[in-house]
Protein backbone atom coordinates (compact mmCIF):
# COMPACT_ATOMS: atom_id res chain seq x y z
CA UNK A 1 0.00 0.00 0.00
CA UNK A 2 1.45 3.34 -1.05
CA UNK A 3 1.24 6.55 0.93
CA UNK A 4 -0.95 9.19 -0.67
CA UNK A 5 1.97 11.30 -1.91
CA UNK A 6 3.57 8.25 -3.52
CA UNK A 7 0.26 7.38 -5.14
CA UNK A 8 -0.04 10.88 -6.59
CA UNK A 9 3.45 10.72 -8.05
CA UNK A 10 2.88 7.29 -9.55
CA UNK A 11 -0.53 8.27 -10.88
CA UNK A 12 0.58 11.51 -12.57
CA UNK A 13 3.62 9.89 -14.18
CA UNK A 14 1.65 6.82 -15.27
CA UNK A 15 -0.98 8.93 -17.00
CA UNK A 16 1.27 11.17 -19.08
CA UNK A 17 4.44 9.73 -20.57
CA UNK A 18 7.47 11.99 -21.03
CA UNK A 19 7.42 14.19 -24.14
CA UNK A 20 10.39 13.16 -26.27
CA UNK A 21 12.72 15.46 -28.15
CA UNK A 22 11.52 14.03 -31.46
CA UNK A 23 7.95 14.86 -30.53
CA UNK A 24 8.94 18.38 -29.63
CA UNK A 25 10.81 18.97 -32.86
CA UNK A 26 7.93 17.52 -34.87
CA UNK A 27 5.36 19.63 -33.09
CA UNK A 28 4.27 22.70 -34.91
CA UNK A 29 4.89 25.60 -32.58
CA UNK A 30 1.71 27.44 -31.85
CA UNK A 31 3.25 30.85 -31.32
CA UNK A 32 5.44 32.10 -34.11
CA UNK A 33 5.91 35.71 -33.10
CA UNK A 34 8.76 36.59 -30.83
CA UNK A 35 8.13 38.47 -27.64
CA UNK A 36 8.61 42.19 -27.55
CA UNK A 37 5.44 43.41 -29.23
CA UNK A 38 3.67 44.60 -26.12
CA UNK A 39 1.94 47.90 -26.65
CA UNK A 40 1.36 50.33 -23.85
CA UNK A 41 -1.91 52.15 -23.44
CA UNK A 42 -1.59 55.68 -24.80
CA UNK A 43 -2.68 58.46 -22.42
CA UNK A 44 -5.60 59.49 -24.65
CA UNK A 45 -6.77 55.93 -24.97
CA UNK A 46 -6.35 55.51 -21.23
CA UNK A 47 -8.70 58.48 -20.67
CA UNK A 48 -11.28 57.02 -23.02
CA UNK A 49 -10.82 53.66 -21.36
CA UNK A 50 -11.38 55.14 -17.92
CA UNK A 51 -14.52 56.97 -19.10
CA UNK A 52 -15.85 53.84 -20.71
CA UNK A 53 -15.06 51.88 -17.61
CA UNK A 54 -16.92 54.23 -15.29
CA UNK A 55 -20.00 53.78 -17.46
CA UNK A 56 -19.43 50.04 -17.60
CA UNK A 57 -19.12 49.81 -13.84
CA UNK A 58 -22.40 51.67 -13.37
CA UNK A 59 -24.18 49.44 -15.86
CA UNK A 60 -22.65 46.31 -14.39
CA UNK A 61 -23.66 47.26 -10.88
CA UNK A 62 -27.18 47.90 -12.10
CA UNK A 63 -27.47 44.54 -13.79
CA UNK A 64 -25.61 42.86 -10.96
CA UNK A 65 -23.31 40.79 -13.09
CA UNK A 66 -19.78 41.92 -13.78
CA UNK A 67 -17.60 44.96 -13.46
CA UNK A 68 -14.39 45.93 -15.11
CA UNK A 69 -11.14 47.21 -13.70
CA UNK A 70 -10.10 50.47 -15.37
CA UNK A 71 -6.39 49.86 -15.06
CA UNK A 72 -3.99 51.62 -12.75
CA UNK A 73 -3.60 55.33 -13.46
CA UNK A 74 -0.18 56.67 -14.27
CA UNK A 75 2.03 56.86 -11.22
CA UNK A 76 2.63 60.32 -9.92
CA UNK A 77 5.94 61.33 -8.46
CA UNK A 78 6.09 60.20 -4.83
CA UNK A 79 6.26 63.10 -2.42
CA UNK A 80 7.78 61.05 0.42
CA UNK A 81 10.21 58.20 0.68
CA UNK A 82 9.00 54.73 1.64
CA UNK A 83 10.80 55.01 4.96
CA UNK A 84 9.06 58.31 5.79
CA UNK A 85 5.63 56.93 4.89
CA UNK A 86 6.10 53.82 6.99
CA UNK A 87 7.59 55.70 9.93
CA UNK A 88 4.73 58.22 9.93
CA UNK A 89 2.20 55.38 9.73
CA UNK A 90 3.94 53.74 12.69
CA UNK A 91 3.40 56.88 14.75
CA UNK A 92 -0.33 56.73 13.95
CA UNK A 93 -0.48 53.03 14.78
CA UNK A 94 1.11 53.67 18.16
CA UNK A 95 -1.98 55.57 19.21
CA UNK A 96 -4.54 52.96 18.19
CA UNK A 97 -6.43 50.71 20.54
CA UNK A 98 -5.17 47.12 20.35
CA UNK A 99 -7.45 44.39 19.08
CA UNK A 100 -7.17 41.73 21.76
CA UNK A 101 -10.07 39.29 22.10
CA UNK A 102 -11.24 38.67 25.65
CA UNK A 103 -12.42 35.32 27.03
CA UNK A 104 -14.93 33.77 24.64
CA UNK A 105 -14.29 36.39 22.00
CA UNK A 106 -12.79 36.11 18.55
CA UNK A 107 -10.60 38.20 16.30
CA UNK A 108 -12.62 38.82 13.15
CA UNK A 109 -10.75 39.56 9.89
CA UNK A 110 -12.31 40.25 6.50
CA UNK A 111 -10.34 40.43 3.24
CA UNK A 112 -10.94 40.29 -0.50
CA UNK A 113 -8.69 38.00 -2.49
CA UNK A 114 -8.45 38.67 -6.22
CA UNK A 115 -6.81 36.32 -8.70
CA UNK A 116 -7.11 35.94 -12.45
CA UNK A 117 -8.77 33.50 -14.76
CA UNK A 118 -9.24 33.39 -18.51
CA UNK A 119 -11.69 31.63 -20.73
CA UNK A 120 -12.98 31.59 -24.31
CA UNK A 121 -16.65 32.43 -24.61
CA UNK A 122 -16.71 31.92 -28.38
CA UNK A 123 -14.47 29.38 -30.14
CA UNK A 124 -12.18 31.14 -32.59
CA UNK A 125 -12.61 34.53 -30.93
CA UNK A 126 -10.59 36.44 -28.38
CA UNK A 127 -10.34 34.92 -24.91
CA UNK A 128 -11.44 37.03 -21.98
CA UNK A 129 -9.39 37.52 -18.85
CA UNK A 130 -10.96 38.56 -15.59
CA UNK A 131 -10.24 38.85 -11.91
CA UNK A 132 -12.06 36.45 -9.66
CA UNK A 133 -12.92 38.12 -6.38
CA UNK A 134 -13.64 36.30 -3.16
CA UNK A 135 -14.35 37.82 0.21
CA UNK A 136 -13.10 35.83 3.19
CA UNK A 137 -14.02 36.17 6.83
CA UNK A 138 -12.19 34.43 9.66
CA UNK A 139 -13.00 34.17 13.36
CA UNK A 140 -10.01 33.20 15.48
CA UNK A 141 -9.53 32.77 19.20
CA UNK A 142 -6.21 33.96 20.69
CA UNK A 143 -3.44 31.40 20.19
CA UNK A 144 -5.88 29.32 18.18
CA UNK A 145 -6.37 28.20 14.64
CA UNK A 146 -9.18 29.83 12.67
CA UNK A 147 -12.34 28.46 14.21
CA UNK A 148 -14.60 29.48 11.43
CA UNK A 149 -14.29 30.73 7.89
CA UNK A 150 -16.83 32.35 5.66
CA UNK A 151 -16.57 32.76 1.91
CA UNK A 152 -18.50 35.07 -0.39
CA UNK A 153 -17.75 34.87 -4.08
CA UNK A 154 -17.74 38.30 -5.61
CA UNK A 155 -18.28 39.66 -9.04
CA UNK A 156 -15.72 38.88 -11.69
CA UNK A 157 -13.87 41.97 -12.83
CA UNK A 158 -12.72 42.17 -16.45
CA UNK A 159 -9.09 43.16 -16.88
CA UNK A 160 -9.59 45.28 -20.01
CA UNK A 161 -12.35 46.66 -22.19
CA UNK A 162 -11.47 44.16 -24.90
CA UNK A 163 -11.96 41.30 -22.43
CA UNK A 164 -15.39 42.59 -21.59
CA UNK A 165 -16.34 43.16 -25.25
CA UNK A 166 -15.44 39.55 -26.07
CA UNK A 167 -17.81 38.41 -23.34
CA UNK A 168 -20.59 40.74 -24.55
CA UNK A 169 -20.13 39.58 -28.15
CA UNK A 170 -20.76 36.03 -26.95
CA UNK A 171 -24.12 37.08 -25.48
CA UNK A 172 -22.90 37.80 -21.93
CA UNK A 173 -23.03 34.18 -20.74
CA UNK A 174 -22.68 33.26 -17.04
CA UNK A 175 -19.07 33.36 -15.90
CA UNK A 176 -17.62 30.93 -13.50
CA UNK A 177 -16.17 32.73 -10.58
CA UNK A 178 -14.38 31.57 -7.52
CA UNK A 179 -12.52 28.42 -6.77
CA UNK A 180 -14.89 26.82 -4.30
CA UNK A 181 -12.43 27.18 -1.48
CA UNK A 182 -8.80 28.07 -1.29
CA UNK A 183 -7.31 31.52 -1.33
CA UNK A 184 -7.94 32.42 2.27
CA UNK A 185 -4.88 34.16 3.65
CA UNK A 186 -3.77 32.04 6.61
CA UNK A 187 -4.31 33.47 10.05
CA UNK A 188 -1.18 34.44 11.89
CA UNK A 189 -1.27 34.30 15.63
CA UNK A 190 -0.23 37.76 16.72
CA UNK A 191 -0.28 37.12 20.46
CA UNK A 192 3.52 36.97 20.75
CA UNK A 193 4.41 39.28 17.89
CA UNK A 194 7.12 41.69 19.12
CA UNK A 195 6.42 45.32 19.82
CA UNK A 196 10.00 46.26 18.94
CA UNK A 197 11.06 46.53 15.31
CA UNK A 198 14.56 45.16 15.94
CA UNK A 199 13.12 41.88 17.23
CA UNK A 200 10.79 41.37 14.28
CA UNK A 201 13.17 39.65 11.88
CA UNK A 202 14.14 36.95 14.35
CA UNK A 203 10.53 36.41 15.35
CA UNK A 204 9.33 36.02 11.77
CA UNK A 205 12.13 33.57 11.02
CA UNK A 206 10.97 31.33 13.89
CA UNK A 207 7.37 31.03 12.72
CA UNK A 208 6.47 27.53 11.68
CA UNK A 209 3.35 28.76 9.92
CA UNK A 210 5.39 30.92 7.55
CA UNK A 211 7.30 29.54 4.61
CA UNK A 212 10.94 29.68 5.56
CA UNK A 213 12.99 32.58 4.33
CA UNK A 214 15.28 30.77 1.86
CA UNK A 215 12.33 29.59 -0.20
CA UNK A 216 11.78 33.18 -1.24
CA UNK A 217 15.31 33.44 -2.54
CA UNK A 218 15.71 36.92 -1.08
CA UNK A 219 15.31 37.99 2.49
CA UNK A 220 13.96 41.47 1.72
CA UNK A 221 10.93 40.14 -0.12
CA UNK A 222 10.27 37.50 2.51
CA UNK A 223 10.41 40.09 5.28
CA UNK A 224 8.13 42.45 3.38
CA UNK A 225 5.55 39.76 2.59
CA UNK A 226 5.55 38.35 6.12
CA UNK A 227 5.21 41.79 7.70
CA UNK A 228 2.26 42.66 5.47
CA UNK A 229 0.52 39.45 6.40
CA UNK A 230 0.81 40.22 10.08
CA UNK A 231 -0.38 43.77 9.50
CA UNK A 232 -3.52 42.40 7.88
CA UNK A 233 -4.20 39.85 10.57
CA UNK A 234 -5.16 41.89 13.61
CA UNK A 235 -1.83 42.90 15.13
CA UNK A 236 -2.20 45.29 18.04
CA UNK A 237 -1.31 48.97 17.70
CA UNK A 238 2.17 48.59 19.17
CA UNK A 239 2.80 45.51 17.09
CA UNK A 240 1.62 47.29 13.97
CA UNK A 241 3.89 50.21 14.74
CA UNK A 242 6.81 47.81 15.16
CA UNK A 243 5.95 46.07 11.89
CA UNK A 244 5.82 49.37 10.02
CA UNK A 245 9.15 50.48 11.46
CA UNK A 246 10.58 47.10 10.55
CA UNK A 247 9.31 47.51 6.98
CA UNK A 248 10.83 50.98 6.77
CA UNK A 249 14.27 49.41 7.15
CA UNK A 250 13.84 46.70 4.51
CA UNK A 251 16.27 47.41 1.66
CA UNK A 252 14.73 47.98 -1.75
CA UNK A 253 11.30 49.16 -0.59
CA UNK A 254 10.44 52.38 -2.41
CA UNK A 255 7.54 54.76 -2.63
CA UNK A 256 5.57 54.87 -5.89
CA UNK A 257 3.09 57.59 -4.95
CA UNK A 258 -0.70 57.54 -4.53
CA UNK A 259 -2.47 54.32 -5.54
CA UNK A 260 -6.05 53.04 -5.53
CA UNK A 261 -6.90 49.58 -4.20
CA UNK A 262 -8.60 47.31 -6.71
CA UNK A 263 -11.17 45.54 -4.58
CA UNK A 264 -12.23 48.48 -2.43
CA UNK A 265 -11.29 51.58 -4.45
CA UNK A 266 -9.52 53.22 -1.49
CA UNK A 267 -6.64 55.66 -1.93
CA UNK A 268 -3.32 55.24 -0.21
CA UNK A 269 0.44 55.43 -0.69
CA UNK A 270 2.09 52.72 -2.77
CA UNK A 271 5.25 50.97 -1.58
CA UNK A 272 6.92 48.61 -4.00
CA UNK A 273 9.54 45.91 -3.89
CA UNK A 274 10.91 43.76 -6.69
CA UNK A 275 9.37 40.32 -6.76
CA UNK A 276 11.36 37.16 -7.30
CA UNK A 277 8.93 36.49 -10.12
CA UNK A 278 10.71 37.83 -13.24
CA UNK A 279 9.12 41.00 -14.58
CA UNK A 280 6.93 41.55 -11.52
CA UNK A 281 6.84 43.71 -8.40
CA UNK A 282 5.02 43.43 -5.09
CA UNK A 283 2.98 46.56 -4.32
CA UNK A 284 1.61 47.36 -0.87
CA UNK A 285 -0.87 50.23 -0.50
CA UNK A 286 -1.01 51.79 2.91
CA UNK A 287 -3.20 54.59 4.27
CA UNK A 288 -0.74 56.86 6.13
CA UNK A 289 -3.58 58.58 8.00
CA UNK A 290 -4.83 55.39 9.63
CA UNK A 291 -1.72 53.18 9.29
CA UNK A 292 -3.98 50.55 7.70
CA UNK A 293 -2.71 48.22 5.02
CA UNK A 294 -5.23 48.58 2.20
CA UNK A 295 -3.92 46.13 -0.38
CA UNK A 296 -1.09 43.84 -1.38
CA UNK A 297 -0.81 43.43 -5.13
CA UNK A 298 1.29 41.56 -7.66
CA UNK A 299 2.07 43.90 -10.56
CA UNK A 300 3.55 43.20 -13.99
CA UNK A 301 6.36 45.67 -14.58
CA UNK A 302 8.17 44.00 -17.48
CA UNK A 303 5.64 42.15 -19.57
CA UNK A 304 8.22 40.61 -21.88
CA UNK A 305 10.03 39.03 -18.95
CA UNK A 306 6.85 38.03 -17.19
CA UNK A 307 5.33 36.00 -20.00
CA UNK A 308 5.56 34.85 -23.56
CA UNK A 309 4.01 37.47 -25.86
CA UNK A 310 1.75 35.92 -28.50
CA UNK A 311 0.99 37.61 -31.80
CA UNK A 312 -2.05 39.88 -32.19
CA UNK A 313 -3.46 37.37 -34.66
CA UNK A 314 -3.21 34.57 -32.11
CA UNK A 315 -4.86 36.73 -29.48
CA UNK A 316 -7.71 37.88 -31.70
CA UNK A 317 -8.43 34.37 -32.95
CA UNK A 318 -8.55 32.95 -29.45
CA UNK A 319 -5.38 30.94 -29.90
CA UNK A 320 -3.71 32.72 -27.01
CA UNK A 321 -4.68 34.79 -24.01
CA UNK A 322 -3.85 38.47 -24.40
CA UNK A 323 -0.55 39.21 -22.67
CA UNK A 324 -0.37 41.23 -19.52
CA UNK A 325 0.56 44.86 -19.99
CA UNK A 326 3.05 46.67 -17.81
CA UNK A 327 1.30 48.09 -14.76
CA UNK A 328 -1.51 45.52 -14.65
CA UNK A 329 -2.18 43.52 -11.51
CA UNK A 330 -2.10 39.76 -11.68
CA UNK A 331 -3.35 39.22 -8.12
CA UNK A 332 -4.35 41.29 -5.12
CA UNK A 333 -5.53 41.00 -1.53
CA UNK A 334 -7.53 43.83 0.01
CA UNK A 335 -7.81 44.23 3.75
CA UNK A 336 -11.38 45.21 4.63
CA UNK A 337 -11.91 45.10 8.36
CA UNK A 338 -10.68 43.65 11.64
CA UNK A 339 -12.54 43.75 14.92
CA UNK A 340 -13.60 41.73 17.95
CA UNK A 341 -16.54 39.36 17.54
CA UNK A 342 -18.51 37.92 20.41
CA UNK A 343 -19.62 34.87 18.47
CA UNK A 344 -17.96 32.80 15.74
CA UNK A 345 -19.90 33.14 12.52
CA UNK A 346 -21.22 36.60 13.36
CA UNK A 347 -19.45 39.77 12.27
CA UNK A 348 -18.92 42.46 14.92
CA UNK A 349 -21.72 44.99 15.05
CA UNK A 350 -19.28 47.70 14.01
CA UNK A 351 -18.24 45.84 10.87
CA UNK A 352 -19.31 47.55 7.66
CA UNK A 353 -21.72 45.83 5.36
CA UNK A 354 -20.31 43.93 2.42
CA UNK A 355 -19.06 46.07 -0.47
CA UNK A 356 -21.65 47.35 -2.96
CA UNK A 357 -22.32 45.03 -5.82
CA UNK A 358 -21.97 41.92 -3.73
CA UNK A 359 -25.51 41.77 -2.49
CA UNK A 360 -26.54 39.02 -4.87
CA UNK A 361 -23.80 36.72 -3.65
CA UNK A 362 -24.50 34.19 -0.96
CA UNK A 363 -21.94 32.35 1.15
CA UNK A 364 -20.35 29.49 -0.76
CA UNK A 365 -22.61 30.08 -3.75
CA UNK A 366 -20.63 30.99 -6.83
CA UNK A 367 -22.26 32.54 -9.86
CA UNK A 368 -24.61 30.33 -11.84
CA UNK A 369 -22.54 28.38 -14.31
CA UNK A 370 -19.54 28.19 -12.05
CA UNK A 371 -17.01 25.63 -13.10
CA UNK A 372 -16.12 25.12 -9.47
CA UNK A 373 -19.40 24.61 -7.62
CA UNK B 1 19.51 22.85 -36.91
CA UNK B 2 23.10 22.56 -35.78
CA UNK B 3 24.28 19.68 -33.67
CA UNK B 4 25.45 21.92 -30.77
CA UNK B 5 22.06 23.64 -30.79
CA UNK B 6 20.28 20.32 -30.61
CA UNK B 7 22.51 19.04 -27.84
CA UNK B 8 22.02 22.17 -25.77
CA UNK B 9 18.27 22.04 -26.27
CA UNK B 10 18.18 18.33 -25.44
CA UNK B 11 19.98 19.03 -22.18
CA UNK B 12 17.49 21.76 -21.36
CA UNK B 13 14.53 19.50 -22.17
CA UNK B 14 15.92 16.76 -19.95
CA UNK B 15 15.84 19.13 -17.00
CA UNK B 16 12.69 21.10 -17.73
CA UNK B 17 10.33 18.54 -19.29
CA UNK B 18 9.45 16.42 -16.24
CA UNK B 19 8.60 19.44 -14.09
CA UNK B 20 6.75 21.23 -16.86
CA UNK B 21 4.75 18.13 -17.79
CA UNK B 22 3.75 17.41 -14.20
CA UNK B 23 2.69 21.01 -13.67
CA UNK B 24 0.59 21.17 -16.82
CA UNK B 25 -0.88 17.72 -16.20
CA UNK B 26 -1.80 18.79 -12.68
CA UNK B 27 -3.60 21.80 -14.11
CA UNK B 28 -5.28 20.34 -17.18
CA UNK B 29 -5.31 16.56 -16.95
CA UNK B 30 -3.33 13.91 -18.75
CA UNK B 31 -4.08 14.57 -22.41
CA UNK B 32 -4.30 18.34 -22.42
CA UNK B 33 -1.40 18.66 -20.01
CA UNK B 34 0.85 16.55 -22.20
CA UNK B 35 -0.30 18.37 -25.33
CA UNK B 36 0.46 21.71 -23.70
CA UNK B 37 3.90 20.43 -22.66
CA UNK B 38 4.75 19.50 -26.23
CA UNK B 39 3.50 22.87 -27.48
CA UNK B 40 5.48 24.79 -24.89
CA UNK B 41 8.68 22.89 -25.65
CA UNK B 42 8.15 23.42 -29.37
CA UNK B 43 7.93 27.13 -28.63
CA UNK B 44 11.05 26.80 -26.54
CA UNK B 45 12.91 25.31 -29.49
CA UNK B 46 11.82 28.16 -31.78
CA UNK B 47 12.84 30.76 -29.22
CA UNK B 48 15.79 28.94 -27.68
CA UNK B 49 18.11 31.94 -27.82
CA UNK B 50 15.65 34.11 -25.95
CA UNK B 51 14.95 31.33 -23.47
CA UNK B 52 18.62 31.21 -22.48
CA UNK B 53 18.09 34.56 -20.73
CA UNK B 54 15.08 33.37 -18.75
CA UNK B 55 15.96 32.15 -15.28
CA UNK B 56 12.72 30.44 -14.35
CA UNK B 57 12.16 28.42 -17.47
CA UNK B 58 9.51 26.08 -16.06
CA UNK B 59 7.28 28.92 -14.88
CA UNK B 60 7.73 30.76 -18.15
CA UNK B 61 7.02 27.70 -20.28
CA UNK B 62 4.04 26.84 -18.07
CA UNK B 63 2.42 30.07 -19.22
CA UNK B 64 3.34 29.27 -22.82
CA UNK B 65 1.64 25.89 -22.37
CA UNK B 66 -1.43 27.53 -20.88
CA UNK B 67 -1.69 29.87 -23.85
CA UNK B 68 -1.41 26.97 -26.26
CA UNK B 69 -4.62 25.36 -25.05
CA UNK B 70 -6.98 26.77 -27.60
CA UNK B 71 -10.20 25.20 -26.50
CA UNK B 72 -12.66 26.40 -23.93
CA UNK B 73 -11.80 25.18 -20.47
CA UNK B 74 -13.30 21.83 -19.64
CA UNK B 75 -13.03 19.61 -16.63
CA UNK B 76 -9.60 17.95 -16.49
CA UNK B 77 -9.52 14.26 -17.23
CA UNK B 78 -7.42 11.90 -15.18
CA UNK B 79 -8.26 8.56 -16.72
CA UNK B 80 -5.53 6.10 -17.52
CA UNK B 81 -6.57 3.72 -20.31
CA UNK B 82 -6.24 0.09 -19.29
CA UNK B 83 -5.24 1.19 -15.85
CA UNK B 84 -4.05 -1.95 -14.10
CA UNK B 85 -1.83 -0.66 -11.33
CA UNK B 86 -3.45 -2.19 -8.27
CA UNK B 87 -1.44 0.06 -5.96
CA UNK B 88 -3.18 3.21 -7.12
CA UNK B 89 -6.49 3.95 -5.45
CA UNK B 90 -9.16 3.90 -8.21
CA UNK B 91 -10.83 7.03 -6.82
CA UNK B 92 -7.68 9.14 -7.05
CA UNK B 93 -8.36 10.41 -10.58
CA UNK B 94 -11.89 11.58 -9.88
CA UNK B 95 -10.85 13.01 -6.52
CA UNK B 96 -8.10 15.07 -8.16
CA UNK B 97 -10.44 16.21 -10.92
CA UNK B 98 -12.93 17.42 -8.31
CA UNK B 99 -10.41 19.85 -6.80
CA UNK B 100 -10.15 23.40 -8.05
CA UNK B 101 -7.31 23.93 -10.50
CA UNK B 102 -5.12 25.78 -8.03
CA UNK B 103 -5.77 23.34 -5.23
CA UNK B 104 -4.87 20.49 -7.55
CA UNK B 105 -1.65 22.15 -8.69
CA UNK B 106 -0.64 22.72 -5.07
CA UNK B 107 -1.48 19.18 -3.99
CA UNK B 108 0.20 17.44 -6.91
CA UNK B 109 3.33 19.58 -7.02
CA UNK B 110 3.96 20.44 -3.37
CA UNK B 111 2.62 17.34 -1.68
CA UNK B 112 3.21 14.83 -4.46
CA UNK B 113 6.40 16.03 -6.09
CA UNK B 114 7.94 18.02 -3.23
CA UNK B 115 8.05 21.38 -4.98
CA UNK B 116 8.52 24.33 -2.66
CA UNK B 117 5.64 26.72 -2.04
CA UNK B 118 7.72 29.45 -3.69
CA UNK B 119 8.13 27.40 -6.87
CA UNK B 120 4.38 26.90 -7.15
CA UNK B 121 3.75 30.57 -6.36
CA UNK B 122 6.05 31.49 -9.25
CA UNK B 123 4.27 29.06 -11.50
CA UNK B 124 0.77 30.26 -10.79
CA UNK B 125 1.44 33.93 -10.10
CA UNK B 126 0.02 33.75 -6.59
CA UNK B 127 1.45 34.51 -3.20
CA UNK B 128 3.14 31.85 -1.12
CA UNK B 129 0.60 31.97 1.73
CA UNK B 130 -2.16 31.50 -0.83
CA UNK B 131 -0.43 28.40 -2.23
CA UNK B 132 -0.15 27.08 1.30
CA UNK B 133 -3.87 27.52 1.81
CA UNK B 134 -4.68 25.88 -1.52
CA UNK B 135 -2.50 22.96 -0.44
CA UNK B 136 -4.13 22.53 2.94
CA UNK B 137 -7.67 22.78 1.61
CA UNK B 138 -6.93 20.63 -1.40
CA UNK B 139 -5.43 17.89 0.73
CA UNK B 140 -8.39 18.02 3.07
CA UNK B 141 -10.83 17.64 0.18
CA UNK B 142 -8.74 14.93 -1.45
CA UNK B 143 -8.51 12.90 1.72
CA UNK B 144 -12.21 13.30 2.36
CA UNK B 145 -13.00 12.15 -1.16
CA UNK B 146 -10.75 9.13 -0.76
CA UNK B 147 -11.74 8.54 2.85
CA UNK B 148 -8.14 8.72 4.02
CA UNK B 149 -7.58 9.89 7.56
CA UNK B 150 -5.32 12.86 8.30
CA UNK B 151 -2.78 10.48 9.78
CA UNK B 152 -2.55 8.20 6.78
Amino acid sequence: MLELDEEIRAFIDAGAAPVTLDEVLAHKAVHGKAPGTVRGIAPKRRTLLAAFTVAAVVVALLIGLVVEWPGEPARSKPAMTASTILTNAALVADNERPLVPGPGQYLYVRVIDGSTEGTAFTPGKRLSRFYVQEMFQTWTAPHGQPVKEGLVVGQPLFVTTADRVAWEDAGSPPIYSGYGGGGTPPYYDVADLPTKADRMKAYLAKQGSLPVSPSYGRDALWEFDAAVDFLQAGASSQQRAALLRFMADIPGVRSVGPQTSMGTGLRGQGLELRSDHPGAEVLAIIDPKTSKMLELRGVVTNAAMFQEIPSDADVNSGHAIAPWQNGQAYSYTDFLYAGIANRAGHAPLAAPTAPPGWSWATPRSPLPGSAYP
Amino acid sequence: MTEPDREEFQAMVAVVEPRLRRALVAAYGFDKGREATAAALAWAWEHRRRLRKIDQKVAYLFRVGQSSLRVKKTAPLFEIPHHEEPWIEPRLGSALAALSERQRIAVVLVYGFRWTLAEVADLTGTRIPTVQTHLERGLRHLRAAMEVSDHA
